[in-house]
């Protein structure tokens, strides 16, 4: 512990305190605040690509003409481009409408109101110094700050004011409300919003990225963690704040180890500041070590299911990707056999790239997503998953031999467990079932011969 | 205009979409525990049979959804890939991948999410599946009888048993309420529902 007591000022540390202190990380942001702000992050950025080549009106206009054209040839039309703008922009709104609803207490109340944008006396003074500062005028140094300075709730109020305006206008706009006179309007709104927001996005993405003092600010939004060191010296206020807690928590503990009744202690509202606020459901099932119940995991892979023969004509599936990967690797080593071959050529026709496919891409989406998931459970780790009794070499050449068969298998059967057992399934192909009484069959009887291998 | 869509886009958004899709696939595979082939084997020593729970579970979803669809006329079934019947190549197909199954511990998909959470077997395993899409490939012509053989076309269960596709449909629902059911009694009733939400998640705790 660098401190004996808490200073109520900033003080200047000592090497080894400094040392301490920037070993250690403090949790900033919550892992669904890290979501929401790239998830928000990539809407922008699409919506500011395909905006910008949307206004077509000569007094707007900032993009080149060769820009518009790109897009909208990208797109395949201006109504492609302006579907594509809409519909992202409804996603995003009801995103930010699903965080307000379900989270208002944790988000709008504890994260909004009181920590980015409520100003305090020293975030006016801070203000003022860091301009003064600015100019060359003064010397002062800055008072401390909350878990955001003064700067960023600014930039924030200016964002939550203007967000809900670019939503209105842009519904407005998009599903013709308030008939044509307010469209006329909506549409010079929007612009002058999102112009707003961008010259201070600007700002934002300077000192996030950019400036190097904000490194950990940056950092923060991927870990959610910042080490001590940067939060005594930024966020000195926010600092305190977590000390006092851990503090706390520490008396506590040490009472209940030595068994003494808890001393009374004043009403909670005067002494400790807000607790944190308990993780939603949601966010304890995402955080959760145990794996999901296979009913509520199933259902989210059976909606993902529909979802894909919905929107893509066909079901889920493995091999077939690979099958083309493979494909597209023998035909840059033997375009002529693979072109000539009575099999590869199902795949492969030149001219035709064998990679541009559902299932090629579905496979990258796949790995994300398993690493997404596996990330936020903690689960990340390079292991080998074995029975106990094997060594790693046994269970690698098992793994390949298995690969092998199970590859073969599925180019006979014309898919694997996901292609044709599940797709298949879904849609009550009769040859889906068969393949998968085969597989079950087939597993459980050579699971009497591997038990060694398993067990 | 009805679905599906993928006829209509653009490169782009194709390559979006299926990333997006795919992304779920691997999330959801990952949460019903699919990333380890020790829970995915654990199904064929009696001992944990969510493989057969999950995927059935997804069949019905997406089964009675797609039925849904179609019938209110929204999803085009004649634009939806119904995978052919090949019965003799799918019973042996199905037969060999079942065993590459239990031998390797995992099945293409599942291989994925297990290599990208870190399962450095599984890296073996994927090595393995385009070893044998190889093999599968050069070989074929060799037995390109067998590899036809059996061929009924798209079929479906409710044209191959000349019934109501929502008979059929019903049918398989019930039967896979009867395995879960019987999946739930040889695991101990709901152990596993109730050892997710007893307690809260530690990893909040901690930080």
């Amino acid at each position: 512990m660098p401190f004996e007591t808490l200073p109520i000022e900033p003080v200047i540390l000592s090497a080894e305190q400094a040392e301490v202190m920037a070993q250690r990380q403090l949790k900033k942001h919550h892992v669904a605040i890290i979501l929401l702000h790239w998830f928000n992050a990539t809407v922008w950025l699409l919506e500011l690509a395909t905006g910008g080549a949307l206004i077509s009106s000569v007094f707007y206009r900032f993009a080149p003409g060769w820009y518009l054209e790109m897009l909208t040839s990208m797109f395949g039309s201006r109504a492609n481009l302006l579907r594509f703008h809409i519909v992202l922009g409804v996603v995003w709104t009801t995103v930010f409408f699903v965080y307000g609803i379900f989270g208002h207490r944790t988000y709008l109340k504890m994260e909004i109101l009181q920590r980015e944008v409520g100003l305090d006396a020293d975030d006016w003074r801070w203000l003022r110094v860091r301009l003064l500062r600015i100019l060359g005028k003064s010397r002062e140094h800055l008072p401390p700050q909350g878990i955001y300075n003064a700067g960023q709730k600014l930039f924030a109020v200016m964002i939550y004011i203007m967000i809900p305006v670019i939503m209105l206008t842009g519904m407005t706009m998009a599903f013709h409300w308030f008939g044509p006179a307010a469209i006329r309007w909506a549409i010079v709104v929007h612009f002058a919003a999102v112009g707003m927001v961008v010259s201070g996005l600007m700002v934002h993405v300077y000192m996030g990225a950019v400036f190097p003092e904000e490194k950990p600010a940056f950092f923060s939004m991927i870990t959610g963690t910042v080490n001590e060191l940067f939060a005594y010296r930024h966020h000195f206020k926010w600092w305190r704040e977590v000390k006092m807690q851990e503090k706390q928590w520490e008396q506590a503990w040490e009472r209940e180890q030595s068994g003494e009744p808890a001393a009374p202690s004043p009403p909670a509202e005067l002494t400790a500041p807000p607790s944190p606020p308990q993780p939603s459901a949601l966010m304890r099932a995402l955080r959760a070590r145990d794996y999901w119940p296979p009913y509520i995991a199933g259902a989210g892979l059976g909606l993902t299911l529909l979802a894909t023969f919905f929107v893509m004509g066909q079901g889920l599936g493995a091999s077939g990707g690979f099958t083309r990967y493979l494909v597209a690797i023998l035909s840059l080593f033997a375009p002529g056999y693979t072109a000539a071959s009575a099999y590869w050529s199902n795949y492969y026709q030149p001219g035709h790239s064998p990679l541009l496919d559902f299932l090629v891409f579905e496979i990258i989406g796949a790995a994300i997503g398993g690493l997404v998931s596996g990330w936020l459970s903690g689960r990340l780790k390079f292991t080998v998953d074995k029975g106990p009794r094997i060594s790693r070499r046994t269970r690698y050449l098992l793994a390949t031999g298995g690969g092998v068969l199970t590859g073969f298998g599925a180019r006979l059967a014309r898919g694997c467990t996901s292609g044709l057992a599940l797709s298949g399934g879904a849609v009550l192909s009769a040859g889906a079932f068969v393949f998968m009484l085969a597989v079950f069959a087939a597993g459980f009887m050579g699971a009497y011969f591997m038990r060694r291998y398993w067990l | 205009m009805t679905a599906p869509f993928a006829g209509s886009f653009s490169i782009p958004v194709f390559i979006f979409v299926s990333l997006l899709l795919g992304f779920f696939f691997g999330f959801f595979l990952d949460r019903a525990g699919f990333s380890s082939a020790m829970k995915l084997t654990a199904q064929f020593y009696f001992r944990d049979f969510a493989v057969l729970k999950v995927m059935f579970t997804a069949i019905i979803v997406a089964m009675v959804g797609i039925g849904y669809l179609a019938s209110l006329g929204w999803l085009d079934m004649g634009q939806v890939f119904v995978p052919a019947t090949l019965l003799w190549p799918q019973l042996v197909g199905g037969l060999l991948l079942g065993a590459g199954f239990i031998v390797g511990g995992y099945c293409p998909g599942t291989s994925v999410v297990a290599a990208a959470t870190g399962k450095l077997d599984a890296l073996f395993f994927i090595v393995g599946i385009f070893a044998g899409i190889f093999l599968f490939g050069v070989t074929v012509p060799g037995f390109e009888g067998f590899n036809a053989s059996g061929s009924l076309g798209a079929l479906t269960l409710p044209q191959w048993l000349n019934l109501n596709t929502g008979i059929v449909i019903f049918a398989v629902v019930v039967v896979a309420v009867g395995a879960f059911w019987a999946a739930e009694m040889s695991e101990g009733p709901w152990k596993t529902f109730a050892r997710t939400y007893g307690r809260t998640v530690e990893g909040d705790k901690q930080l």
